[in-house]
Order: structure tokens, then C-alpha cells, then sequence
């Protein structure tokens, strides 16, 4: 009977362990469904973190406080690189702020609801994760500044000198790790001190302490600005939707403890010591207050997607994202997502995102055969700017830029742009791009240094192998058909390339006349000049398409033709190409309701691009004044 | 009463192992026969036939060579010894005793002897691989910027002092901390100062200056012992600011190129080009903070940079070329490519401050190239400089060479140890027996320092590169060495003082125009 008791209080504990689980369970599971829906590819791809394997590398974080979280966070965002393993990690990590902050509210601060406001303070970093340029740091950061406090709350010695002493090694130790968040760990000991402990006077010690150490460090052992010294890692310099999120949390934080005491001296209620489900005891059912909580944790981690996830955010940075890893396909689709939205331009909130649109567009059109085909489909940057990104832009993007001239076979403004991508971020991406374009202009020595940088990156093992391979083998070089088509198509003699504010589709130009077997310079040298309204020099390309074996003209080029013969009155030798019937009568539909219109494109605009929105003839006649040449 | 037994078995074991070690690691080639390899074997870095300085650090390797084991022998006349093990091929000499047989062979050749085991566990050996070990010592530091191989943008950079004794690298300066003052919001860029042109009045670290430019503020910097000042060089005869920099010997005045540098690229072959498109001297006061200048150094139809003083202070030298006329562009053909410097001298005054006859010394049509960077020995007697098919930026010439004048004779030749790569900026060691010099003969990206001797007669020993710990440093290591320069003192450590300086907060003087 006693046996058979003591069994059934046994398993009522442990169910109702159990049942305590769930709701930190269902709210992991949400902040996975979270990252999962933002995409932490994206975040990657934002930030670009760099972690190379060795101890020189991690010895430079140690040199600086918040140092050892930057190299947490740079190892961990590795992860971000696939989808799945990535929302795991970051999962994980709110998942330990969940715990950390738990034990601090309910073990040291005896807090009833300690789980439950765990959770909302999780939800509020989950908040700030919505922003894709969020550094893991942050919330690592955060997390050891707690853990720092839990072992501050462990000391249970009434001795004010063994506890004075206890904080100040363990604010050097936070503080060298988790520099700015050092903060939350000294007030959280501060509020301890008031609270629990009524001991003022320390509490006012501590808080000179906190406030001494960073200007300390700052002043006599390291090099940095005051700022940077009492700031770093903290989440102040990052724009969150909404605005006030990073606020939210510290406010929220250290609101709550003062109140839940204050609360709990008002009612007077001591916690019970067997205290079971939010401190009820463990014979009572739980289940009302389990499901306020579980309701609690799934509304934790859905409502940072309604509030702080912009899809059109990430439809942009998914762009970013494919056109930076060279997948043309799914730039398309994202493109049929994005295009059909009013006000995409204004929509689109980064700046490389508005800047970079059309010319990802472009390349997406090429790359699937259809660039002078479609692209008038979409709309086209503004004259003169053309196919290839100017040289002031290309400095916010300067990987995809170098991209895109190895794909020209431009490998010296390829190699430049690659330089300039590692000057300011030194991805593996980047690291293999310069690795190539120094392997196709044979400067071999500089790609086997950053190959042995490459071979550093423990995730980009196989393109450290595969160049290895190309650098160790000839033949395989040889054998590789795209490099060799990239090396054919560069340039043979010397010229100089056009520079900052000059306009770098000529530099296309001058690289097709050398190298008229060079598709891509032909196709994007005859886009820009119907981007820029030059239809006279069109008739000279004609024979470029008939040597490059195109089965017939690309249907803008048509459209462009059959304009310039009706607008000059002559016939331009096709070299055996004809014109499509289906164009033909097209553009004499276009003439006719024009005509309709007494030949007023303003008074025709809306039928037109019903009719003919997709046409080079609409995009030369919707051209502001003064821009046709 | 076990345990204590047990503790001692075990220091016992410990004790053997290592004696065992010891012995093993000077039998193992001795034991059985050493087969002969006819040649010496490819070590990286290449240390071979090399002159080295009495005091430098050591020159750690790799053998380039398979095997499955390896040794090295290190002896020389007098002093021991020394045997190094290796596993992976990689030789880490002990310093101390790198030190002590350097020391007692000041004057006299360190043979190194490479043992290889292969597979068969047979043991082969290699010629020795010899190095001289001067008795002319080399200034203890080298001080460098270290920058990535930089097109437009930047981020991190720093002037550093490398201790040729050993391989500690102090930070000077570096732009982490120098940026501009507008919100710093994590989606905007942070602009961060250029750091650069590191200058030492002779070879003396208390009196140097360094330029800082864009991010916390242009100007330059100027310390002269506990005094640091930051100066806008900026003035109503020259709207860019001072670069190139020459001390004049009596330390008050600097000879500074202003100028319009203007950066392009090309498609094929070299990537990047600089030339200047307008450039002038100017002398700056310190004591007065004035810059003044005269025709002669500032012709309006010419274009000076690159100034050197004698180390008498008499004469100035420089480069000069006659100004593109205003139709000029880079985009025409390879007009660039006709921009050819002359190496011309100026006789001055320092009492009245009054300049003499101008002469040229050398001119780009005698040389059929471009003269630039012309530095002298500190006892005046020999000129280095380099020669470039044009223009007045060798690091991106690939053909940069450097050359030797000997000014009683005004005699000039082309030194052996150049490469098939760019060779570059240069300094000599205050004794006038070393020069440092870049080099990217090792990557077409990136400039590395290399020391050589150079003796009385203007002999040039084949140079070595500075030593590191790892020896496969420079294997993953891109960054370029800029300007590196030798420094008999170390850089005083008043880093708080000099950051405050930089970043502007303690102000900045601005330089007036004295007609």
C-alpha cells in the first residue's frame, strides 16, 4: 500500500516535471518555426561572418572584451549557412536565454511566474532576430551576462567583503566576455543586493564598480573609444521593427523583478516550499495554468513574426541571397513574386536591394536565355545606368560585382571587386572568387594563399579541395569547361577600365570587340544600347548573333529593328535572319493606336501598355523627354 | 602508502622518457648509413647563401623536400651544435641558442645540414645550405603598415614595429578606434581613417611623423619626443594635404609632396595604376608650423614628388616630370604611359633658407624609364632608387626595379637581387649596411619586406625575407608590407596619447601658407 503510494507521488512528480517542460518545449519549437520562416540563410548572407579554424584566429578575440562572444557568435552563424541545422542553433540559443533567465527569476529571485516571464523576455529577443543584420553575439552576449548573475546569486555568504569580492572578479570575468552586456549582469546583482539581500551600501559599491570598468579598460588596456568600451554587444546601433524592441527588453527585464517583489511583500504570500507547477502544490491539476502557459509560449513565438517579419524584406534578401550564389532560377521565381507588387521601389528597404534589383533581374534573364527576349518585361534602371553595376554601387555589393565580371570574363575588374569584398568582409565566398580569378590570370601564388585561407573555413572544405585540385593539376584545369569558356573570353590586349562615375558598359564594349565569341559581353552590349535608347548602333550587331549561331533574332532586338527601319526608311541587312510575322504585326497595331491617339504616347499610354507594356517600342516611347537620343 | 611509491615511478618514467627523447632525437640520423643527395634542398623561405645581421631572429623553415621524417644540423666555427627534429618538415630553431651561435660567429658562414628518413627508414642528407653571419649589425626594428591588398575601400589597417631580434610586433597605430564622427548605425558604414607614410627623422623613432586621412580627420601627425600634434597641411597654396615625406637633417624642416593622386585600372595584365596629375614640394616648419615652397621645387609646368634630403641637408632630391597638358586623360590610348620621371637635385640653404641652381641627375630619357623613389645612404655616398617604365607608383609596376647610384660618380646599376616581380619601396639602416625593401616576388598581390647586406663597394647580398615564428607565415598570410622602414629605437609607447591625437580630440593645428 506505502509502496504503491510513494510509486503514485513518484510519477505525479515526475509528470509534473514534465509538464513543466512543455511550455519551454512548444516555445522552442516556435523559435524554430521562427527562424525557419526568416530563413537564417539570409542572416548569413547579410552578415557574412568569417570563422577560420586555429588558435591565431581566436586569439584575436581575446585581446578585447565581448571578444569571446563575437567568436561564439562567428562559430555558431556558420550553421546559418543551411536552413535547418541553422534555425536549430539559433533555436538553441533562446532556448538557453529561456533557461538561464528561468533559473534567475525563479531560484535566485523566487519569482512565482518565473518561467512564464523567462519566456516573454525570450520573445523580445526573438524580436530583434526579425532583423536580419542582428549579430548572434547579442543574444550570447546576453546570455552570459545571466549566467554571470545566477553564479553571483549562488553566493550565499552573509559576508559583504567575500560577496564585494566575488563581484568583482565575476564582473571582469563578464565583463572581458561579454563587454557591454556586462551591464545586465551588474544591475541584476545590484537588484539582489536591494532585494534580497538589503544591502545598500554594496549595491551603491557595485554600481560604481560597473560604472568604473569600462572606462577603466578603456582608458588604461585597450584601444578603443569610451563608446565602443561600455556599448559592444549591446543591440543599440541596429534598426528592429518595431523601433523600440532592444528598449522593450532591458526595460521589461529589470521592470519585472522590482514588481513581482513588490508585488509578493504587498500579498505577503510566501512561495511554498514544495511548490510545484507555478508554484502551486504538486497534488493540485495543472492544467489550467499549463495551458495559459503553453498559449503564452506559442503567442512568445508567433508574435515576433507578425511584428517584427517583413516578407518583402526577405523576398529582397532572398534575391541577395540566390544572386549572390549565382541561382538564376530562383532569382526568377523571386522575381515573380516581387514583380507584381505596386511600389516595389519604394517597398524594397535596403539600399543594396534597391540599388541591385534591376541589374539581378538582368542577370536572371541571361542566365535562363531570355535577357533580350524579356527584360522590358520589368522595369529597367534609369538611363544612363545600364546592364553593369556603376562603380558606386558596386561598392555596397562589391562580391556580386566581381560575380559578375568573372561571368563576363572581365578578370581583372573581377579580381579588383574581389579585393574590394575582402577588404571589408573576408568571406570564404570571397576567398574562392579572388582564389579563381588569380588562377585564371596564372597568379598562382596569391590563389594558393587563399586557398590555404579557404582550406581554414571548416564548412567550405570541398571548394578548398576542388581548387587545390585546379591548382595542383593542370589538366584538370584544363578539363574544367566553364573556367576554360571564362578564360577564353577574357580580354587578350590592354585597356584602361572605365572608372568612378563613368559608365562601365563600355568597357563591355570594348571587351566584345575583342572577343566576339563572348556571349554575354555581345547580349549586354546590345541591352544597354537599347537600355540607352542607341538603336543606330544596333544594326552592327546583327552579324554578332549570326556568328554566336543564334537560331533567330532575340525579340527586342526585332522590335528595335523594325523601329529603326520605319523611323530611317531603310533596310538593314539581317544576314539571313527575317523578322517575326507576329512582331511585325505588332508594331503595326502599336503604330495604329497611336495614330488613334493623334500620335500623342500620353493620350495612348494606358492602352499601349496594356497592350504593348512589355515592348522595347513602349520603353522608347515612355522615356522621359530629353532621354532618347 | 602505495601512492606516494607510485608517484615516484611515474616521475621516474617521465624522467627516462625524456632523457630517452633527447638521445634518440641526436641518434636517430647517426644511426646507420646517411645516403647522399648532390644538392641543396629547397627550403621555404629560401634562407640559402644568405648575409644575415649578427642579431636577427630566427630563421625558422620548411623543408621543401619529402620525407618521413627530418633533421636539421646547424654548426658553424665556433659554438655548438644545435639539432632540430621534425615531423611535418616545419624547423622551429631555438632562440637562445640561434642567439649564442650567431654571436660567435660574427664574420664567419652557419652551415644548416637537412636529414631526411623516407619510407624504407633509411636515412639521406643534403649539401649544406650555408648563410653568412655579418659583422655589420641591422637597426633592431622594422616598421611597417600592414594593409589588405587595397583597391578603393579599406577597413582594418596599422602601423606596427616589428623587434628584428625576436618576433614580437608592436601596434603603433591603428585605425580601429579612428572613425568619423556621423552615427554609427550598424547599417551604415563606419568610415575608418587610412593610416600611412610613416617618416623617421634619422632613423629616430621620438621624431617621426604618420598621415591620417578620411574616417576622425586628415592631417599629420608629428611626434617629436613626449610632444604629439596633429597638423591640417591643408593651405591656400595646396589643397590636398602633405604625403611623401623628407625630414631635413636639422630636424625642424619636412619636404612634403602634395598632390592629386588618381587611381585607374587596367583590363589585361597589371590590375590596378596610380599616377598623379598635378604634384608640387613644399617645406613644412615645424616650429613655425608654416609650409612655404619656390618654383623650383613647385613648377607649375612640372610635377615634383618624392623628396630626399642629403644627409648634409645641401641638397634636395626628388622626381620631377613636365605636366600633362589639360586635354590630357587616362582613357586616351596610353598617354599615362608617357609620364616618365626624372631624379633632378636642388642646392639649399638651410641658414637663409635660399634654394640653388636646379640640376637633373638622371633623366627618364638617359634611364629610358621612370625614376622614383630616390634614397640616399645615410654616409651620402651610394642612391637607391627604383626604375618603372613610367609613372611614380611602383608597387603596382611589376617591373619596378631597384638601382644603385653611386653619387662621387653619379654612376648607376641595376642590382642583382631584383625579380621578375615588383620591387620597391625602400630604406637603409642607419649604419648604411642594410637595406629593407618590398617585394612581391612571392605574391603578384602582396609586398613583403626583404633585408639585404650591402657593403662599402655597393655589393648587394642576396636578400632573405623577415623571419616568423610559423614558417608557413606567409602561405596564408595576405596582407602587404608598406613602407617598411628600418628604426634603431622602438616607437615610444604613448599609444593613449597618440589615439587621442588622432582621433582629433586634443586638436588640430592647421599649417599656414608663408609666401
Amino acid at each position: 500500500m506505502f509502496l504503491s503510494e510513494s510509486l503514485q507521488k513518484s510519477s505525479m512528480i515526475t509528470a509534473n516535471k514534465l509538464i513543466r517542460i512543455i511550455p519551454l518545449l512548444v516555445f522552442a519549437a516556435g523559435s524554430f518555426l521562427f527562424f525557419s520562416q526568416i530563413d537564417v540563410r539570409l542572416v548569413y548572407n547579410q552578415q557574412q561572418p568569417v570563422f577560420f579554424k586555429g588558435f591565431e584566429y581566436f586569439l584575436g578575440f581575446l585581446l578585447y572584451p565581448g571578444g569571446i562572444c563575437d567568436y561564439l557568435s562567428n562559430y555558431l552563424t556558420q550553421f546559418f549557412f543551411y536552413k535547418t541545422p541553422g534555425a536549430i542553433v539559433a533555436a538553441l540559443s533562446i532556448a538557453v536565454t529561456t533557461i538561464s533567465v528561468q533559473i534567475l527569476l525563479s531560484s535566485i529571485f523566487k519569482m512565482r511566474l518565473g518561467r512564464t516571464l523567462a519566456i516573454v523576455i525570450a520573445m523580445f529577443l526573438l524580436l530583434l532576430h526579425g532583423n536580419y543584420n542582428y549579430p548572434l553575439s547579442v543574444s550570447i552576449s546576453f546570455d552570459s551576462a545571466i549566467i554571470g548573475a545566477i553564479m553571483y546569486g549562488v553566493i550565499r555568504s552573509g559576508n559583504r567583503q567575500i560577496r564585494l569580492f566575488s563581484f568583482l572578479l565575476l564582473a571582469l570575468a563578464t565583463y572581458w566576455i561579454c563587454a557591454g552586456h556586462f551591464f545586465v549582469f551588474a544591475l541584476t546583482c545590484i537588484l539582489m543586493e536591494i532585494l534580497l539581500r538589503k544591502s545598500y551600501w554594496l549595491a551603491l559599491l557595485q554600481l560604481s564598480i560597473a560604472a568604473a570598468i569600462p572606462y577603466s579598460v578603456a582608458t588604461f588596456f585597450i584601444i578603443s573609444t569610451l563608446r565602443n568600451a561600455y556599448s559592444h554587444c549591446l543591440p543599440f546601433y541596429y534598426s528592429f521593427t518595431p523601433a523600440f524592441a532592444p528598449y522593450a527588453l532591458y526595460g521589461f527585464f529589470f521592470a519585472i523583478i522590482p514588481a513581482q517583489k513588490f508585488l509578493d511583500s504587498l500579498a505577503a504570500i510566501d512561495r511554498p516550499s514544495n511548490a510545484g507547477y507555478s508554484g502551486m502544490k504538486t497534488s493540485s491539476a495543472p492544467i489550467i495554468p499549463f495551458i495559459a502557459e503553453c498559449f503564452i509560449a506559442v503567442t512568445a513565438a508567433g508574435l515576433p513574426l507578425l511584428i517584427s517579419f517583413s516578407p518583402i524584406n526577405k523576398s529582397c534578401l532572398e534575391m541577395d541571397y540566390y544572386a549572390e550564389s549565382g541561382q538564376w532560377t530562383e532569382v526568377k521565381n523571386q522575381l515573380n513574386v516581387v514583380m507584381h507588387r505596386p511600389n516595389l521601389q519604394r517597398e524594397i528597404p535596403l539600399f543594396t536591394n534597391r540599388q541591385m534589383y534591376p541589374f539581378y533581374v538582368n542577370q536572371a534573364l541571361y542566365r535562363s536565355g531570355s535577357l533580350l527576349d524579356s527584360m522590358f518585361c520589368f522595369s529597367q534602371p534609369q538611363p544612363p545606368v545600364g546592364m553593369v553595376v556603376p562603380n558606386d554601387v558596386a561598392e555596397h555589393c562589391p562580391y556580386y560585382a566581381s560575380n559578375l565580371y568573372f561571368e563576363l570574363g572581365l578578370m581583372n575588374v573581377a579580381k579588383r571587386w574581389a579585393y574590394e569584398a575582402y577588404a571589408t568582409t573576408k568571406t570564404p565566398q570571397v576567398l574562392y572568387r579572388l582564389a579563381l580569378a588569380c588562377l585564371c590570370v596564372n597568379e598562382r601564388q596569391d590563389a594558393r594563399i587563399c586557398l590555404a585561407m579557404l582550406q581554414k573555413c571548416e564548412l567550405f572544405q570541398d571548394s578548398a579541395r576542388y581548387l587545390s585540385h585546379l591548382l595542383d593539376c593542370d589538366s584538370s584545369l584544363k578539363g574544367d569547361v566553364n573556367l576554360q569558356k571564362i578564360i577564353s573570353d577574357m580580354p587578350d590586349s590592354d585597356y584602361v577600365v572605365h572608372g568612378f562615375g563613368l559608365d562601365p558598359n563600355v568597357d563591355i564594349a570594348l571587351l566584345y570587340r575583342q572577343k566576339p565569341g563572348n556571349a554575354m559581353a555581345l547580349e549586354y552590349t546590345v541591352a544597354n544600347f537599347l537600355q540607352t535608347y542607341r538603336i543606330d548602333s544596333l544594326p552592327g550587331y546583327v552579324q554578332g548573333f549570326s556568328r554566336l549561331h543564334y537560331a533567330r533574332l532575340p525579340r527586342h532586338v526585332q522590335e528595335a529593328l523594325i523601329f529603326f527601319e520605319a523611323a530611317n526608311k531603310k533596310e538593314i541587312d539581317l544576314r539571313g535572319y527575317v523578322f517575326d510575322e507576329r512582331i511585325l504585326t505588332g508594331f503595326k497595331e502599336f503604330m495604329e493606336i497611336l495614330a488613334n491617339h493623334n500620335a500623342s504616347f500620353a493620350a495612348a499610354r494606358d492602352e499601349l501598355r496594356y497592350k504593348f507594356g512589355s515592348t522595347y517600342w513602349y520603353y522608347l516611347y515612355n522615356a522621359k523627354p530629353g532621354q532618347q537620343q | 602508502m602505495i601512492a606516494p611509491f607510485l608517484h615516484i615511478k611515474a616521475i621516474a618514467f617521465i624522467v627516462l622518457t625524456m632523457l630517452l627523447n633527447v638521445q634518440c632525437s641526436h641518434m636517430r640520423f647517426d644511426a646507420g648509413p646517411v645516403r647522399h643527395i648532390p644538392r641543396k634542398p629547397v627550403i621555404s623561405p629560401d634562407y640559402s647563401d644568405i648575409t644575415i645581421p649578427p642579431k636577427i631572429a630566427p630563421l625558422n623553415f620548411r623543408a621543401v623536400e619529402k620525407a618521413k621524417y627530418y633533421c636539421a644540423r646547424m654548426y658553424a666555427p665556433h659554438g655548438d651544435t644545435l639539432y632540430i627534429d621534425s615531423k611535418t618538415g616545419a624547423f622551429r630553431i631555438p632562440p637562445r641558442a640561434w642567439k649564442k651561435l650567431l654571436l660567435a660567429n660574427r664574420g664567419d658562414s652557419l652551415s644548416i645540414v637537412l636529414y631526411g628518413k623516407d619510407t624504407v627508414a633509411s636515412w639521406f642528407q643534403y649539401d649544406a645550405i650555408t648563410m653568412h653571419v655579418s659583422k655589420d649589425t641591422i637597426d633592431r626594428y622594422c616598421a611597417y603598415r600592414l594593409i589588405d591588398p587595397l583597391y578603393k575601400l579599406w577597413d582594418n589597417m596599422g602601423i606596427y614595429q616589428r623587434d628584428l631580434q625576436s618576433f614580437e610586433q608592436t601596434t603603433v597605430l591603428e585605425n580601429a578606434t579612428l572613425v568619423n564622427v556621423s552615427p554609427e548605425k550598424s547599417d551604415e558604414p563606419v568610415s575608418k581613417s587610412c593610416v600611412n607614410c610613416h617618416s623617421f627623422y634619422n632613423k629616430n623613432s621620438n621624431k617621426m611623423i604618420i598621415h591620417t586621412r578620411g574616417g576622425s580627420g586628415t592631417g599629420m601627425i608629428i611626434i617629436n619626443n613626449d610632444s604629439i600634434i596633429k597638423v591640417d597641411t591643408k593651405t591656400a597654396f595646396n589643397k590636398s594635404p602633405g604625403a611623401y615625406a623628407a625630414w631635413h637633417p636639422d630636424g625642424n624642416l619636412i619636404a612634403l609632396t602634395v598632390m592629386s593622386v588618381h587611381q585607374f585600372f587596367h583590363a589585361v595584365r597589371r590590375t590596378r595604376d596610380v599616377i598623379d596629375t598635378r604634384s608640387d614640394l613644399v617645406l613644412y616648419d615645424i616650429a613655425r608650423n608654416t609650409i612655404s615652397t619656390c618654383k623650383a621645387i613647385a613648377d607649375p609646368a612640372q610635377m615634383e614628388t618624392f623628396p630626399e634630403w642629403s644627409p648634409d641637408g645641401r641638397y634636395l632630391y626628388f622626381c620631377s616630370t613636365p605636366m600633362p597638358d589639360s586635354s590630357f586623360t587616362i582613357y586616351n590610348d596610353t598617354a599615362y604611359a608617357t609620364i616618365r620621371y626624372s631624379l633632378k637635385r636642388i642646392r639649399f640653404d638651410q641658414k637663409t633658407r635660399e634654394w640653388g641652381k636646379l640640376e637633373t641627375v638622371l633623366s627618364d630619357t638617359e634611364a629610358n624609364h621612370s625614376i622614383i623613389l630616390p634614397k640616399i645612404s645615410p654616409d651620402g655616398r651610394f642612391l637607391l632608387f627604383c626604375e618603372a617604365h613610367y609613372g611614380n607608383f611602383p608597387i603596382h609596376a611589376p617591373e619596378s626595379d631597384l638601382y644603385l647610384m653611386d653619387l662621387a660618380t653619379f654612376k648607376y646599376s641595376k642590382l642583382w637581387i631584383n625579380s621578375d616581380f615588383t620591387e620597391s619601396y625602400h630604406s637603409w639602416s642607419s649604419n648604411g649596411r642594410w637595406i629593407v625593401f618590398s617585394s612581391k616576388r612571392d605574391s603578384s598581390t602582396c609586398a613583403r619586406p626583404y633585408f639585404c647586406h650591402i657593403d662599402s663597394l655597393g655589393r648587394v647580398s642576396k636578400p632573405f625575407i623577415l623571419p616568423q615564428k610559423d614558417p608557413d607565415f606567409y602561405s596564408s598570410f595576405y596582407k602587404t608590407y608598406n613602407i617598411p622602414e628600418l628604426v634603431a629605437t622602438p616607437i615610444k609607447d604613448h599609444w593613449r596619447k597618440l589615439y587621442e591625437v588622432a582621433q582629433g580630440k586634443r586638436g588640430i593645428r592647421k599649417a599656414v601658407f608663408e609666401k
